[in-house]
């Protein structure tokens, strides 16, 4: 299911609401965890059967190696290995089921293994699987909420009981297929609560206005924007000569896709938890207004940069320096190797998360260079000088500026069907070829996108909107941009229920038209 | 984790315990505009989606009404949704399953030209693909009353067979109800209430609009500036026109997975066949290089040598081409876009080739129809007998 579909909007989330508030109030609190688990399941069923046996394994391996390296003592030889043997799944199950890795080195007919691996990738692989992860190690580390999580483990009816928690934890629908990634940290303390499964009719307001305000960005925005994107990109992919005005409306309107496509799953990922009583990470706030590409990656799906920057920046960049330490490295050779090296395995590693293309990997090469460019450059005394004797006004316009079109590029790239087909894209948008026959009408994608980039510089992001009732977990601290007027706090009242009906409405006039979550392939 | 600067002034949640019952009453009485809203538009969209599903417009179930097309209807891009209504009444027997370039011919025109003995509905709807062609296709073969189907076989057959035009409602189709509720949209709600008054056919109201549409666009494709355009575009283009694709009968699955089984069927039910190959001219292949495909000629040509070869066999079934003739595909007054005829007189010579047998593509002559075409688009150079003086 998708959430934009009426089935699950009208049908499978008011039943769900209803029977897990039901469990909550006459069966506690571990039974109405098992319900969710069991709804989550429900909802991921029409993605195929593969996909949920699939998902039922990655569950019952990273859950059994939880549970066993929680009870064995630290001084054990084994813990290690058993825990690198869960983190080994997780990693060959990506590969094996996501990048195709068998096909790739066996060739596409070489019997069961390679059939097996040639169903369609699971949707929401790339998410649970770095969720499991950052559970793995948080259990190897002996975090406390993990031990807390999982209770004691004494009976098999405790045992089943901590699967089920678990199973809610990972496979909880607002969360499975496009994230955010979220740590035990952040949901156990919740589900601890006594104010969990207590039904707040607040919880419930604002997790409406979440997914009115989600489902109208992907539903009338960005999918409105998808047959300009489509038509411009695949002109691009096969070499053709495009107006430069039209390529760069497609290149802007993939920008503005994205953001909608994204930053609509993200505010309905929120409203969703929130209905049932749960806050989540942040996963996105405001990016395109971030003044440069740091600031960006603290604003865009930051609950993949945090993960990453956890499990493989920060050890990249640690042993980078200790080496250069160790072996008295000249400061250049110490810099490339303890800074630059680190970020472009990491920007390697979050484009080819998205898929095994080679444009993600050049989109990854694009930004892992421009975020250690950018480093080096806020870190010089020349910048430094400037940032004090220049006004922020102005330099806060410079860096957006700046800022705005490697990221229209970057994010080209990111789309094109090809990396050929990028550069040519390129070509077109500072080409001169205005005998190209036209490839779209201009006018409607013009007027949307100017509605799109108003919104997008305009008006507050969903979680400023929202601020008074702290509708998420802040995955990093995040400067509010923006005319400060226009970020006005909402409230429940018959105003806003009558604004938030116009935009279901608005939304329910394309309910025939429902193509999936960019992220969804990812 | 640090909490950002915006949120040092946001109203903390009261603690658990400091929550009495008036307070709850308040989060009831704040919260209630949201709750009632919601579940208003829940209740009024279950309920409209009941009266559909029961009322069943689309025909695509055993129960509900039997809405109906009239006999001169052309429902052109409603048609998507009216593919049951069309297929399930016993009343039609020949069918035109086409595209846009098909889209201007009334059920009346067709038997003017076809015969008194037919009676036709025109199921033709811009940009179809192969998925939702082969849905129509299957409609038409558990179609007991069908006696002919005219097929256009245009140039989306180059691409997947998963592919399907997005505004086709493929889920009306699939056999999952669950989804069926998508279907719940304006026009859908119209053509419920109007068919609940008693409205049980339906009537096309673009009738008009299409044709100033038609001669606008034509208008528009003739004017100098836009030929001189074109003609530029055939000389950047030239030396590639020819471009070999690599291509065989195997790359095209949408051909020998849906289509040619699919005529297959109907010819092995006794159902004459007639696939017309699109008037579309020889600048066609120009312009449409530049984004359908880079060898387009190549492929479109290996394309429709596949399909003569595989269904010159079966019984009843005829391939159709216009474009071997450089007066008709040459000549850009014949057109209101490069890929699309305008001319009247050619479009009735399209449809009499069915009644005459004349310009009929066989196994026999194929070879000599390709090279005609591909020396005929190698050689083109722009011609235009559409008067200027009539811009």
């Amino acid at each position: 299911m998708i959430f934009t579909d009426p089935i699950f909007l009208f049908v499978f989330l008011p039943i769900v609401l209803v029977a897990f508030y039901a469990t909550a109030s006459h069966f506690g609190r571990n039974y109405a965890l098992a319900l969710l688990f069991v709804a989550s399941i429900i909802f991921y069923i029409p993605h195929s059967m593969m996909s949920v046996i699939l998902l039922l394994i990655a569950l019952a391996v990273n859950f059994s190696v939880a549970m066993i390296i929680t009870k064995m003592d630290d001084q054990d030889k084994n813990r290690r290995s058993i825990y690198l043997f869960g983190q080994f799944y997780n990693i060959a199950s990506l590969c094996y089921f996501k990048y195709k890795i068998v096909t790739l080195l066996l060739g596409p007919k070489s019997g069961l293994i390679v059939d097996i691996a040639g169903i369609a990738i699971p949707a929401g692989i790339s998410f649970y699987t770095f969720h499991q992860a950052a559970f793995l190690a948080d259990a190897y580390a002996r975090e406390k909420n993990v031990t807390q999580f999982l209770g004691r483990l004494g009976s098999i009816k405790s045992v089943f009981s901590a699967f089920c928690r678990y199973g809610a934890f990972v496979s909880f629908f607002p969360q499975l297929i496009i994230g955010p990634i979220t740590y035990l940290s952040e949901f156990n303390p919740q589900i601890q609560s006594k104010r969990f499964l207590r039904l707040n009719p607040i919880d419930l307001a604002v997790g409406l206005t979440f997914i009115s305000i989600g489902m109208f960005k992907k539903v009338v925005l960005a999918d409105n924007l998808a047959p300009t994107v489509d038509v411009v990109f695949s002109a691009a992919n096969v070499g053709a000569e495009i107006h430069p005005v039209q390529a760069w409306i497609g290149a802007l309107a993939y920008m503005a896709q994205l953001y909608f496509d994204f930053s609509g799953y993200s505010d309905m990922a929120l409203g969703l938890a929130r209905m049932f009583g749960l806050r989540y990470p942040i996963n996105f706030f405001s990016p395109f207004k971030a003044n440069g590409i740091i600031d960006y990656y603290r604003r865009w799906h930051m609950t993949l940069t945090r993960v990453i920057a956890r499990f493989l920046y920060t050890p990249l960049s640690v042993a980078g320096t200790r080496y250069s330490m160790f072996n008295r490295l000249a400061p250049i050779p110490a810099h490339l190797l303890s800074l630059w090296l680190p970020m472009l395995v990491n920007f390697q590693i979050i484009g080819l998360w998205h898929g095994a293309l080679w444009t993600f990997s050049v989109f990854g090469l694009m930004h892992g260079f421009w975020y250690a460019l950018e480093t080096e450059v806020r870190a010089s005394k020349w910048y430094k000088s400037v940032r004090k004797t220049t006004s922020p006004l102005v330099i806060g316009f410079i860096e957006r500026a700046v800022f705005f079109l490697p990221l229209c590029l970057s994010l080209a790239m990111f789309r094109s069907e090809s990396v050929a087909g990028g550069f040519h894209l390129f070509g077109q948008m500072f080409g001169t070829s205005f005998d190209a026959p036209s490839a779209f009408n201009m006018r409607e994608p013009v007027v949307t996108l100017a509605v799109a980039f108003s919104i997008i510089y305009l008006c507050p992001n969903s979680v400023e909107l929202m601020r008074r009732y702290r509708p998420a977990i802040m995955t990093y601290d995040n400067k509010s941009y923006g005319p400060a007027f226009l970020r006005e706090l909402w409230r429940p009242g018959w105003i806003q229920a009558a604004a938030i009906s116009g935009l279901v409405l608005a939304s329910l006039y394309y309910v025939s038209r429902q193509p999936p979550f960019l992220y969804q392939g990812f | 984790m640090a909490r950002p600067e915006h949120f040092a002034s946001v109203a903390e949640s009261p603690p658990p315990h400091s929550t009495g019952f008036r307070l709850t009453d308040t989060r009831w009485r704040a919260a209630r505009p949201m709750i009632l809203a919601a579940a208003l538009i829940t209740f009024l969209y279950l309920l409209l989606a009941s009266v559909v599903i029961a009322v069943d417009p689309h025909n695509v179930y055993r129960w509900g009404a039997n809405p109906r097309i009239e006999p001169d209807d052309t429902p052109r891009d409603m048609v998507i949704d009216w593919i049951d209504v069309a297929t399930k009444d016993p009343s039609f027997n020949t069918f035109l399953v086409g595209s846009s370039i098909t889209a201007m011919y009334s059920p009346e025109y067709l038997k003017a030209i076809l015969g008194p003995e037919t009676r036709a509905v025109n199921l033709s709807y811009g940009g179809p693909r192969p998925k939702d062609r082969d849905l129509v296709l299957d409609r038409l073969i558990d179609n007991p009353g069908v006696q002919h189907v005219i097929l256009t076989f245009d140039w989306t057959y180059m691409v997947g067979p998963d592919v399907a035009n997005s505004g086709f409602p493929t889920f009306l189709y699939d056999g999952d109800i669950t989804n069926d509720l998508r279907m719940v949209n304006l026009p859908t709600i119209r053509k419920t209430f109007e068919i609940m008054s008693g409205k049980l056919t339906y009537d096309n109201p673009d009738d008009a609009e299409y044709q100033t549409y038609v001669k606008n666009m034509y208008v528009k494709f003739q004017r100098p500036s836009e030929i001189a355009k074109l003609g530029r575009m055939i000389e950047r283009n030239r030396k590639d026109i020819d471009a070999k694709s690599g291509k065989d009968c195997h790359s095209f699955r949408s051909v020998n997975e849906q289509l040619v089984p699919d005529v297959r069927s109907l010819s092995g039910r006794g159902v004459r066949v007639d696939i017309l190959f699109p008037i579309e001219s020889y600048a066609f292949y120009y312009v449409r290089q530049n984004d359908i495909s880079p060898t387009l000629l190549d492929e479109q040509m290996i394309a429709r040598r596949c399909l003569v070869d595989a269904v010159s066999d079966l019984s009843g079934v005829r391939v159709f081409a216009l474009d071997g003739d450089p007066t008709v595909a040459g000549d850009l007054a014949n057109f209101r876009e490069v890929g699309h005829a305008y001319d009247p007189a050619i479009l009735q010579r399209f449809v009499s080739a069915m009644k005459t047998g004349k310009d009929r593509i066989t196994r026999a002559n194929f070879a000599t129809y390709e090279r005609d075409i591909r020396n005929a688009v190698k050689e083109y150079r722009i011609a235009n007998s559409f008067p200027i003086h009539e811009n």
